[in-house]
């Protein structure tokens, strides 16, 4: 048996209203995929997407999500008078099904995702 | 009206809810049930090592003394938040099936009410379970969250007296945030009310 993983782009989600991100992912999940988003959800994103997890659990099928959010380093942006100032950090978000996936930070650099087929 | 209320020593009564929230079993009850005990000798609910024991929203009323002002307290002692619920988990636990299916049923219900609530909510309490890793999502979505709608929030890590904890390393987590140690179930809570004390100044 074989886990199939997306990788959803960055330009393809920022056409997404909020629902309909959350509505895709969720189709994705449960037929037992993982996403893997270029641009992470943001914490209200994240609290929606687990209410919808919730209205959605059957107890004979789908029983809920994994998520992992991926901090990247903080991107440094100069402003017109050439400060350079830091912005929110890059960020990336796994989401999968309940079960299929775990993850271990190693220190605060490297996070190591465990699959279960 | 102040006037008189100094004149007739009338105490000055503020009210504020607080929302107990975190993952299940990290001792929202357990801390919300000591709270209830202190201030009005009474529990809020009952306690499980089963998770999800707590699947609507439990209220008690409390009131805190702060140097002669009187804080009327909503205690709100919230669902677990969780983003699976599976009730195999239950009857591996030793529920019957029956009760393990309805109490997974309640419990997506619950989450869901957990969550609805924290648009009213005035001062929240994150509970963190020190012995387990405090980077799990779930912590960082509910701080996050109320962050994000401007809620004034205290982060325990709890159970500071099992050989396990490590509240140094959800200090270290949150480091932004306000951070408190402490053990819901043994040892003494006070520094929970001098910091509500101080947040709700």
């Amino acid at each position: 048996m074989s886990l199939q993983m997306d990788f959803i782009p960055k330009k393809f989600t920022v056409n997404l209203s909020k629902n309909e991100k959350i509505q895709f992912i969720l189709e994705r999940v449960m037929n037992d995929r993982i996403i893997l988003l270029e641009e992470g959800l943001e914490p209200t994103e994240q609290l929606d997407l687990v209410s919808e997890t919730m209205k959605n659990i059957s107890f004979d099928g789908f029983t809920g999500i994994e998520v992992i959010t991926f901090n990247g380093a903080n991107i440094l942006q100069s402003n017109r008078r050439g400060i350079w100032k830091k912005k929110a950090e890059t960020k990336m978000t796994m989401i999968a099904p309940s079960g299929k996936v775990s993850a271990v930070q190693e220190g605060s650099d490297i996070t190591t995702v465990s699959l279960r087929v | 009206m102040q006037f008189l209320e100094k004149l007739f020593g009338k105490t000055q009564v503020k009210k504020a809810s607080l929302g107990i929230y975190g993952p299940p079993n990290a001792g929202k009850t357990t801390l919300a049930n000591r709270v209830a005990l202190d201030l009005v000798g009474r529990e809020v609910g009952p306690t499980s090592p089963i998770p999800h024991e707590t699947r609507t929203i439990q209220k008690e009323t409390v009131e805190l003394n702060i140097n002669g002002r009187i804080l009327e307290l909503d205690l709100l002692d919230m669902p677990g938040i969780s983003t699976k619920v599976d009730y195999r988990e239950f009857v591996e636990q030793g529920l019957p099936q029956d009760e393990a299916l309805l109490r997974a049923q309640e419990a997506t219900k619950g989450v869901i009410e957990a969550i609805k609530y924290l648009d009213n909510v005035d001062l929240a309490i994150t509970v963190i379970d020190s012995t387990k890793v405090p980077y799990d999502q779930i912590n960082a979505v509910i701080v996050g969250n109320l962050e994000a709608r401007g809620i004034p929030s205290i982060i325990v890590a709890n159970k500071i007296d099992l050989p396990d904890a490590r509240p140094e390393l959800v200090k270290e987590t949150f480091s932004n945030h306000t951070v408190i140690a402490l053990s819901a179930l043994k040892g003494d809570i006070k520094i929970l009310y001098d910091t509500i004390e101080k947040m709700i100044k």
